[in-house]
């Protein structure tokens, strides 16, 4: 069977949210002014082992990366137009690199990336050291708890290894000897890397920032501006965003607690022959002199008189040691890192000049990038001023942000101001989730039900949700919306076991 | 070390920070900065040697002085050594690794004292508690000393572990902040006030295991205000700190000082304005300015964290002392002040300084004794912060009936100021917060009444079970627990009789609870005591009072219900069985009992499948796992001369309470909390977690 082109409505756009998994794939088809489909391809990523499966007959079945990069390639005639990856995390960008094969026969023509991965940026670039740094001392970390014995440390390692949402191809995490040479070739970069070869051969990369007082336009495509809500480009913004609980762009900070925990971890690691240390970093963080020190080797010593053989090395002691407890605060930085990486998420808003639809994609941005966007507005060319306030009560569309985790979907600036005024009955929500899957294997509340529930009502029942097949009318007695209204949608979208496709007009 | 006379210290004293290394770097403080803590001699009763070895390692504590992340130990401090006791030990230091062994060693140890002397016992540690590997307990071993890492961790953090029964410590990078070298190192086993938060968190551990299980949101939140209000109100104990501050405010404790505030170091190091936390009041963010807390009756509602809501309960708490204190100290102002109660400028005279200093200290001892006292008069498990306040009442009504400076009323009205209820009461005057006194007299009841009652039993029965509770009583007031200095005292031997296989024939009650006992003799007669008392509530006719105390041995109840071996009998276990000796007001010391008894029954989170479980009638088999446990049980509080049971203190409803069976389900599975982060789900981040108060403090 041959996949047929996905076609372009004559106004307005089809977006398509590919079935997947626990990860985004969107592709979009607006109108060029020639007639033909201008395609837009957001993120294309999947948890590992997430993937969502169907029975077909008596066998259950799944679709790999390689089936879905192929089903974009025939629908688009292998041209991409444009690619945006919101950030570097598994879910967003697996698939590039899975798939790589087939995106180097595609042509890209242009790919958009955040002002954070942007090599000229000052503040990119040093954030991004910090970043190394800690992910160098978390691999440190995740190195010594390879021979985890306890369900404590083996719980640590995976929450390490979710978290920061690496894989790799023997499954194990980058570490060992050459860790920082390997930190370049992490996967999610090699899939950024990919497909920016791609577009560096024709017409490039762009990094986007909020700071862009005018609006970015599609190549060829009339009447649709493009707004960048997120990530915020503003160090002093950056470093105190007032966040609450465990949001906080903690990598800014001069320093880091984590410095003299990761020098301990680098220490251990060189010490088994994986990577090397700076003795001085190390030294500078030991918290006393070395005249008071008792290394572990000769700690069992005549000279302390068996205290520590009987206090600390004996068999009865054993279930009170400590050996790698100190590690454990190692989770806490890894959970940071992660909400960091989605705070840098690309947040793109699409108006439509006619209809005054707008399209919000806000990649994984949690609180922090959400309540950035407040203070934004933009200039046409005509010197009218849009407010975000205005772009947010014009959404038709939301994509719903982590999965509909709790913290990255706001109500506040967010939600609530949403789709307002005649825009309320068109309002429709994608969350890309693989809900089970998330519950089951890693306990996350993906969507969380209050989120999803808010959703529902905001969105009149007009929510799609990767892992499930079927939509249903809520029920008369809720009086969320009409029989027409809700016809409307039905029309308007497309669903098979691959993707949902709404069309937007 | 055998000296040349007799003399034996009774006292060690130490050197020690006298609040952290932070205050001697700011000038107003610097005199502030050292103190010296005088703890226990720790002897061996019979050679009269001293027990503290190198370590320290005493009876209660070792320090061991292990650093994993540096890949190295430090040299245990001998405070024995003739040069230290000559100077009191090591003076502060930071550089100096055994200096803070010897801190740890002082504050925990004056910590455990101040907690002895409140309860009138020994102070046990938790039991480990030694499981198979579904994770059932099949054992308990005795745990004669918490372990002390003072250096276990490389990050902002110090916590206790229940499972190690250990507190760690741990050391970090300071941020730049005001008094602080930026990068300098932050040591928490330094900080007086964590050591005594912590040392507090495994006391309290050890008193109320079931208080680590939250299932509610206040057990973890009283775990941590109880922690703060012993490192507090023990400050006031040092006349140093107290008339420095008097004399600074000028009397006026309600200005912001440094006796309400907590970890000033570690908080100013993690670029907070001030300290981590401040009872009295707070520093503005809008303006910088400190401000005094304004008692709110509605943040308690509003407030989830535990940190946070402990904070309004200690904040509570230091309100009923400042009032405690200003009543106190009223008549001293309107001397000093000519009767106008407005003081002259300037400094106030030194005599004042310290008579006002006096009486804080009394009032903070009084407030500090009646928050430790309350802990013998609540339920064994889900607690709330109601049931703490009614513990704080009966309590201190118990032991003090008359009540000369209405410390009662100034807690009651400060709790409700701060919106701190308990529920089901009709007022909150002391009577009705008051649990109810029963005085029900345990002996008697079995006889005429119920020996016609219960007609159908053997009349051998009835008198048997009537002679376990005559004698078991009996027994306990001939040989009174109160001077039992001897080694063991024997109680009730015609009590083995009736004892089954799992009590030796040569088992007798034995009690011996006083400050001088051997702590694992003590807890080996616990054990032993709570079989015997367990047959007495059992095979007794005090069992037919059961359902009064929330208890149920009905057959009937619902199969997920734990039941006895026979797999019918809902089972009963005691889980303490502990003396409390106290002063009356008359100066007669008083013995009572204090007895915990729980029920427990397999909580699923589904509530379809507890409907199942529970409507299938079929007998659930005692090695069937569950979801959670929902326990219930009740406090009795017993007068050990008169034999009656004074108090019944039980949690609201019986395990036959589906109402408060689905309350904690919904709690546990998060239905009534906020999730903390996108990653986990709610229940799988502090509750259930092996090492909670890791997880508790990280935050």
């Amino acid at each position: 069977m041959t996949t047929p082109i996905m076609t372009a409505p004559e106004k307005g756009v089809k977006v398509r949210m590919y079935r997947q998994g626990h990860g985004d794939c969107f592709l979009l088809a607006f109108r060029q002014t020639d007639g033909s489909p201008f395609y837009l391809l957001i993120d294309f990523g999947l948890k590992a082992g997430s993937e969502l499966k169907f029975q077909k007959g008596s066998k259950t079945v799944k679709h790999d990366y390689n089936e879905i990069a192929q089903h974009i390639s025939d629908s688009t005639g292998g041209h991409l137009h444009l690619v945006v990856v919101t950030h570097e995390h598994e879910d967003h960008v697996s698939g590039f690199r899975r798939a790589g094969d087939i995106f180097k026969k595609m042509k890209i023509d242009r790919l958009w990336l955040a002002w954070t991965e942007d090599p000229k940026n000052e503040l990119a670039n040093s954030l991004r050291k910090k970043y190394k740094d800690t992910l160098l001392g978390l691999f440190a970390v995740g190195q010594q708890l390879q021979a985890a014995s306890t369900p404590e440390d083996e719980r640590l390692r995976d929450v390490i290894h979710d978290v920061l949402g690496f894989e790799t191809e023997d499954g194990e995490l980058p570490f060992g000897a050459d860790a920082k040479k390997k930190i370049k070739g992490i996967n999610n970069k090699i899939a950024i890397k990919l497909i920016k070869e791609r577009a560096d051969k024709r017409d490039g990369t762009d990094y986007l920032t909020p700071n862009e007082k005018q609006p970015q336009v599609l190549a060829n495509v009339d009447g649709v501006r493009v707004y960048v809500l997120g990530p915020p480009e503003n160090e002093a913004l950056l470093k105190n965003m007032d966040p609450k609980g465990n949001e906080e762009f903690h990598l800014a900070a001069t320093f880091g607690q984590e410095r003299s925990l990761f020098a301990a971890a680098s220490a251990h690691a060189a010490r088994s022959g994986m990577g090397d240390a700076d003795k001085e970093e190390v030294e500078s963080n030991q918290p006393f002199a070395a005249k008071h020190r008792i290394p572990f080797k000769k700690a069992t010593a005549r000279k302390y008189e068996g205290f520590f053989k009987r206090h600390y090395f004996d068999s009865k002691s054993k279930w009170r040691t400590i050996n790698h407890d100190w590690m454990r605060a190692a989770e806490q930085f890894a959970i940071r890192m992660s909400s960091y990486v989605n705070n840098t998420s690309l947040v793109l808003a699409f108006e439509f000049a006619d209809s005054g639809n707008v399209l919000l994609f806000v990649g994984d941005a949690q609180r922090g990038n959400w309540v950035s966007w407040k203070n934004q507005d933009w200039e046409d060319k005509d010197g009218e001023t849009i407010a975000v306030n205005d772009l947010l009560a014009r959404t038709v569309f939301y994509k719903v942000g982590h999965h509909g985790s709790h913290n990255a979907t706001l109500n506040e600036g967010g939600l609530a101001e949403m789709a307002k005024g005649k825009y309320a009955k068109h309002f429709v929500a994608m969350i890309p989730s693989h809900e089970k899957w998330a519950k089951e294997k890693k306990k996350w509340e993906h969507p969380l039900a209050e989120i999803r529930a808010a959703l529902y009502r905001k969105t009149r029942g007009r929510l799609l949700q990767t892992d499930r097949s079927r939509i249903r009318k809520p029920n008369a007695s809720t009086n969320l919306i009409s029989t027409t209204e809700w016809n409307r949608f039905k029309n308007n979208v497309e669903m098979n076991e691959l993707y949902f496709e709404l069309t937007i007009k | 070390m055998n000296g040349t006379t007799e003399y034996r210290p009774s006292r060690r004293r130490l050197r020690v920070f006298a609040f952290d290394p932070g205050l001697g770097l700011q000038f107003e403080t610097a005199e502030l900065n050292e103190m010296t803590l005088d703890v226990i001699w720790e002897v061996d009763r019979v050679t009269g040697e001293s027990l503290l070895k190198s370590g320290p390692i005493g009876d209660y504590l070792e320090v061991v002085d292990c650093d994993p992340a540096s890949e190295c130990f430090y040299p245990p401090v001998d405070l024995n050594d003739p040069y230290l006791l000559a100077e009191d030990g090591l003076p502060p230091t930071e550089g100096n690794p055994q200096f803070h062994q010897q801190m740890v060693y002082a504050v925990a140890m004056k910590t455990i004292e101040h907690f002895e002397l409140a309860l009138g016992r020994v102070a046990m540690w938790a039991p480990r508690w030694i499981r198979d590997r579904q994770g059932r307990v099949t054992s308990e071993e005795f745990v004669r000393k918490l372990r002390i890492y003072p250096h276990a961790l490389r990050e902002a953090n110090a916590y206790y572990s229940p499972k190690k029964k250990a507190l760690l410590f741990g050391y970090f990078p300071s941020r730049a902040a005001a008094n602080q070298l930026p990068g300098g190192l932050v040591f928490t086993c330094l900080s007086h006030d964590v050591i005594a938060h912590e040392t507090t968190h495994a006391l309290l551990d050890g008193l109320h295991p079931r208080f680590c299980e939250a299932t509610n949101q206040d057990v973890h939140a009283l775990h941590e205000a109880f922690s703060d209000i012993v490192a507090l109100f023990q400050r006031f104990a040092h006349p140093e700190i107290l008339e420095h501050q008097i004399s600074l405010t000028r009397g006026d404790l309600e200005k912001q000082n440094l006796l309400g505030q907590l970890a000033q170091q570690f908080g100013r190091s993690l670029g907070k304005r001030g300290a981590l936390r401040d009872a009295i009041g707070f520093v503005d963010p809008e303006d910088g300015q400190w401000k005094r807390h304004q008692p709110d009756p509605e943040l308690l509602g509003a407030t989830t964290e535990p940190h946070a809501r402990g904070a309004i309960l200690v904040a509570a708490v230091f309100d009923a002392f400042l009032t405690i204190y200003r009543s106190r100290s009223a008549d001293l102002f309107r001397i000093a002040s000519n009767g106008t109660g407005v003081l002259p400028e300037g400094d106030i005279h030194p005599d004042l300084v310290r008579r006002l200093a006096r009486e804080a200290a009394r009032a903070a001892e009084g407030v500090l004794r009646m928050c430790i006292r309350a802990l013998d008069y609540v339920p064994p498990v889900d607690i709330n912060f109601g049931d703490y306040l009614r513990g704080i009442i009966t309590a201190d009504l118990d032991i003090h009936p008359e009540d000369k400076f209405n410390y009662r009323i100034a807690f009651v009205d400060a709790f409700r100021k701060w919106g701190i209820y308990p529920d089901g009461v009709r007022s909150l005057s002391i009577s009705s917060l008051c649990h109810p006194r029963l005085d029900i007299p345990t002996g008697v009841i079995s006889s005429k009444a119920n020996y016609g009652m219960a007609s159908n039993k053997s009349k051998a029965q009835i008198r048997s079970m009537q002679q376990v509770t005559s004698e078991l009583f009996q027994g306990l007031s001939q040989k009174t627990i109160v001077a039992a200095k001897k080694a063991k005292v024997q109680i009730n031997k015609s009590l083995h009789d009736y004892a089954s296989d799992e009590v030796d024939q040569d088992d007798y009650v034995r009690i011996e609870w006083d400050l001088g006992g051997d702590r694992e003799t003590i807890w080996e007669s616990t054990r032993k005591n709570a079989k015997i008392f367990h047959r007495w509530l059992t095979n007794s006719s005090i069992r037919k009072m059961l359902s009064d105390f929330g208890l149920t041995i009905n057959p009937k109840a619902p199969p997920s219900v734990y039941r006895t071996t026979d797999g019918q009998t809902p089972a009963v276990e005691i889980h303490s069985v502990r003396c409390a000796q106290r002063r009356g007001p008359r100066g007669e010391i008083r013995t009572d009992l204090v007895v915990e008894v729980c029920q427990r029954r397999r909580g699923y989170f589904d509530a379809e499948k507890q409907k199942k479980v529970d409507k299938s009638g079929a007998a659930v088999s005692r090695r069937e796992t569950s979801d959670f446990r929902f326990r219930r049980g009740c406090t009795l509080i017993i007068d050990s001369t008169t034999h009656k049971i004074r108090y019944a203190i039980a949690n609201r409803g019986s395990v036959l309470d589906n109402t408060e069976l689905e309350r904690v389900r919904k709690y546990l599975t998060g239905e009534e909390s906020e999730p903390v982060n996108a990653f986990y789900a709610s229940h799988g981040s502090a509750h259930g977690h092996e090492e909670h108060f890791a997880v508790l403090h990280r935050r």
